[in-house]
This record gives structure tokens, C-alpha cells and sequence, in this order.
């Protein structure tokens, strides 16, 4: 489980520093017909090279949180809806001050409980999927160990 | 090359020990480790809360640890076994049983239905209204050992 989590967590840390500069630098492109790799607020703030280095950095953060926090659903005792609780509890504890940082989203309540709110729907989709996924596979279990016991 | 058989005698050995020798554990040798440990029909000692009995392993549905004990659930009953479960799982054929945790050993023979319930649970049915419960992981280990084998 340590190696999991030491591979999960580098492996986040470099996908999240990327995917936070892309998503940012399309977010911007669709919504103000730019191509700013960071939110003008935060290149306003620290100038463009320090607000690219924040941006990786805490998206990179981000990233190693989330994947790494993935190992909560590899701890044996816990059940599924357990593990995901504390896996998205993790993310939206992580995610609210690193976009709050980085001017992902303004600092009203309103802005905060939307942002959660579309993170708690889209863990609950993965939950769900990955539950239906689960169900289906212990149905192909149960033939798998009769055609074992034939054998 | 042929499988060779010799008998070797040894006044110092108690019981019989079966050694196989070769250059690798290839698929010969596991399948022939497998053949002889199912043709043994091994006995393990065990008490009821009056009786000492050999249960046959055969017959064991599943083995737990219940406190310093071990409780064996087989098809005649429930039996207390005075050993480890590190002690048992080595007596037992690796071809039916798996450990489903750390504390329980199940045999694959008495499954019934493997199923996934709950908050998100791996349940297992087994023969004689037993229902034992695993983790994701353990069951995911367990999916390759039925499509491969051990």
C-alpha cells in the first residue's frame, strides 16, 4: 500500500500541474477569447512566470491529494461508500483552497457550495458506476467459481 | 523428461513427508503438489465444547480466527481448533481454500453466490447458510486465482 500511494501521489502530482494549466488555459480561451495560461487576477498579482509557478504548484498539490487519497479505497475494513466518502471529502477539502488561490472561482459562499455541490454529483455518478460495475462483477464471480469447482 | 519414484527411509521422520524435486516449479510440479495434497485427505484435530475430533479438511467450509482459537465451520458442524491460522492454511489444499482476510480461510467448493452488497461490501454465500464477508481487494486476488489458478 505504500508503494500505491507513493506512485499514486507522483503520478498526481505531475498529472494535476498539468491538467490545471490546460483546463485553465481552455476555461480562459472559451470564456474571454484568450489564450492566458492562469486567470488574469492571479497574473495581475504575481506577474505571469509567478503566477504560472503557483498555478503548478498548487494544482500539482491538488492532483498528488487526489490520486494518492485513491488509496483510501485499497484500506481492507473500510467498504466502498466508506473509502469514497473520505476520497471525496479529500478532494473538496484540497480542491476549495488551491481554486480559491488560484482565482478558479470568486470567494462568496454561493461560488464555494456550486463548486462542492458539482463535485459531490459527479462522485456520487462514479460511485454509482463503479458500484453497478461491482455488482455485475461479483455475478461473473459466482459463474466463475462454479465453472472452477466443474474443473 | 519422466517423473522418477523412490522410497526413502528415515527412522527420525514422523508421518510421511512427500518431497518433490526438480529444477523449477513449473506447471508439472503444481499440478502434481496439487494432485497428491487433494488425494491426502488431511485431518486436522479440533473440539466441539465436550469431544475431540479429526475433521477432514475436505469437509471444512471455512477456518476464522476467533480470538486465541480457530473456529472450523465445516459441513457436520462448528469446531475449535488449538492452532494457528498460519499452521492451518499450510494443511490446507491451496487449490480450494483462499484467505478472504487476514483472520478467515474459506474453501472455494462451497461457494454459493459471491455477491456485492450494502454500502459496498463483498459478500459471500456458502453452503450451509454461511455468509462471509471480503474486501475488494481480496475479492479482485480472488477473481484471478478462478481464472488461472494458483
Amino acid at each position: 500500500m505504500k508503494h500505491r500511494l507513493i506512485t499514486k501521489t507522483l503520478t498526481g502530482l505531475f498529472i494535476g500541474a498539468l491538467i490545471g494549466n490546460v483546463v485553465t488555459l481552455l476555461v480562459n480561451y472559451f470564456t474571454e477569447g484568450k489564450w492566458m495560461i492562469c486567470m488574469p487576477e492571479l497574473i495581475e498579482r504575481f506577474g505571469l512566470g509567478g503566477a504560472i509557478a503557483l498555478q503548478t504548484l498548487l494544482s500539482g498539490i491538488f492532483g498528488a491529494i487526489s490520486l494518492g487519497s485513491m488509496c483510501f479505497h485499497d484500506i481492507d475494513g473500510w467498504n466502498m461508500l466508506r473509502s469514497s466518502i473520505a476520497h471525496c471529502l479529500t478532494i473538496l477539502i484540497s480542491f476549495i483552497p488551491a481554486g480559491l488561490a488560484l482565482y478558479w472561482f470568486s470567494f462568496d459562499i454561493s461560488s464555494i457550495l456550486i463548486i462542492s455541490g458539482v463535485i459531490i454529483i459527479c462522485y456520487s455518478i462514479i460511485w454509482l458506476i463503479m458500484y453497478i460495475l461491482w455488482k455485475r462483477e461479483m455475478r461473473e464471480m459466482t459463474i466463475l467459481n462454479e465453472e472452477y469447482n466443474k474443473n | 523428461m519422466g517423473i522418477r519414484f523412490r522410497f526413502v527411509q528415515d527412522e527420525a521422520i514422523e508421518g510421511i513427508d512427500v518431497i518433490i524435486i526438480a529444477k523449477e516449479k513449473n506447471d508439472e510440479v503444481e499440478a502434481l503438489l496439487s494432485k497428491l495434497s487433494s488425494d491426502q485427505n488431511q485431518v486436522v484435530s479440533a473440539s466441539t465444547l465436550s469431544q475431540e475430533h479429526n475433521i477432514i479438511t475436505e469437509d471444512i467450509i471455512s477456518v476464522m480466527r476467533d480470538g486465541r482459537y480457530l473456529t472450523a465451520k465445516t459441513l457436520s458442524g462448528d469446531y475449535i481448533i488449538k492452532d494457528t491460522l498460519a499452521h492451518i492454511e499450510e494443511l490446507l489444499d491451496p487449490t480450494w481454500f483462499v484467505k478472504i482476510s487476514q483472520s478467515e480461510i474459506i474453501n472455494l467448493k462451497y461457494v454459493k453466490r459471491w455477491d456485492f452488497v450494502g454500502s459496498g461490501v463483498v459478500q459471500i454465500e456458502m453452503k450451509n447458510e454461511i455468509t462471509c464477508y471480503t474486501s475488494r481487494r481480496y475479492a479482485a486476488y480472488i477473481r484471478k486465482i478462478l481464472i488461472k489458478g494458483k
